[in-house]
């Protein structure tokens, strides 16, 4: 199946979902973040559209909004989809998908640790790549590094080379 | 004969010499060290200990658990998370022990000193290390002069006579668990 005729399937059912032109690149749906779980199942559970498999699950940070995408891939029907949700910066939340595939527990931890997206219903929802008493989330834009940790100073070269040479 | 053992008669079977000396040349010849490597460092250090540089002919013999090992050679990124770690593989060495760091990322940080969040600028910070050995990765020919640089220094060591040469050690900062 094509892209068309998913996202066709897709506004029947909840007409917010957008599918933006792209000048380079694969097309991608945006999808409302509050009703991500059941557009998630509708794809997984359908089966006509049968998407078995996330091959990925990410994040990212424009600077104004926050992104969870997710791409998904059909074994059994050999197509392709890449859905994004667009989250504030100020309180991130969404729904888990770990009870749709097993795959994105490790994803949403990742995610949670980096940009700090809550995942409502997720099983363990802890730091994974981080120490457990890390502050801030660090890929997000706006990440102020911190200046110690456990007593030893985290100093950045250039602000070493700012106060100790001069900026340049 | 070893020239530290310069006491020697002229006698084939008796050998005159004092403890230090002894000491030192059996701790300088065992220099066991711990199977530990975090990055591309350890790449270079399981080439230092395969046959073709062949550490085994020095004494050095690789540990995998930190309580039969002499030598912590930290290869590769530390990172604040790992730091800890290492800390506790430190501690749990049997006294004598040294540190070799191998490597631009545990001497400084290396390519990551100017903006990750994440990575410890130098192990130094965290235990006290007895020899820098710079590159990235440091070539095994490199690795081998720097365990000669530190077989020197043990070579000056004085076990039962304490006396100003011996460098205190750093006193190790970080608080952590």
């Amino acid at each position: 199946m094509d892209f068309d005729a998913i996202v066709n399937i897709l506004k029947a059912q909840w007409p917010e979902c957008e599918a933006p032109a792209v000048e380079t690149g694969d097309r991608f749906v945006i999808a409302p973040a509050d009703k991500a779980f059941e557009i998630l199942k509708r794809l997984k559970e359908d089966p006509a559209l049968y998407f078995d498999n996330l091959m990925d699950l990410a994040g990212a940070d424009t600077g104004q909004e926050l992104w969870v995408v997710y791409h998904l891939h059909s074994l059994q029907r050999l197509h392709r989809l890449t859905i994004k949700l667009v989250l504030g910066r100020e309180k991130p939340e969404c729904d888990s998908v770990v009870k749709l595939w097993g795959a994105s527990n490790f994803f949403e931890r990742e995610i949670y640790d980096l940009y700090g997206v809550a995942f409502r219903g997720h099983p363990d929802l802890r730091r994974l790549l981080n120490p457990p008493d890390w502050v801030g989330w660090p890929m997000r834009k706006d990440y102020q590094f911190p200046s110690e940790y456990h007593g030893v100073k985290v100093e950045r070269d250039d602000q070493y080379f700012a106060e100790h040479i001069g900026a340049g | 004969m070893n020239v530290s053992l310069r006491h020697s008669a002229d006698s084939e079977s008796i050998v005159f010499t004092n403890v230090d000396a002894l000491l030192n040349l059996s701790k300088e010849h065992s220099l066991w060290y711990l199977l530990f490597a975090t990055a591309c460092c350890g790449i270079e250090l399981m080439q230092t200990g395969a046959s073709r540089f062949d550490v085994d002919r020095f004494g050095m013999i690789p540990r995998s658990t930190p309580r039969q090992s002499d030598l912590l050679i930290v290869a590769g990124t530390i990172t604040h998370k790992m730091a800890s770690r290492v800390k506790r593989l430190y501690e749990q060495m049997a006294e004598p022990k040294w540190v070799i760091s191998m490597g631009s990322c545990s001497n400084s940080g290396g390519p990551f000193c100017k903006y990750s969040y994440s990575v410890l600028r130098g192990i130094d910070k965290y235990i006290p290390v007895d020899v820098y050995v710079p590159g990235c990765p440091p070539r095994p020919e490199a690795l081998i002069e720097g365990v000669f640089k530190l077989r020197e220094r043990i070579r000056t060591e004085h076990v039962l006579r304490k006396t100003s040469q011996i460098v205190s050690p750093r006193p190790l900062i970080g608080n952590c668990q």
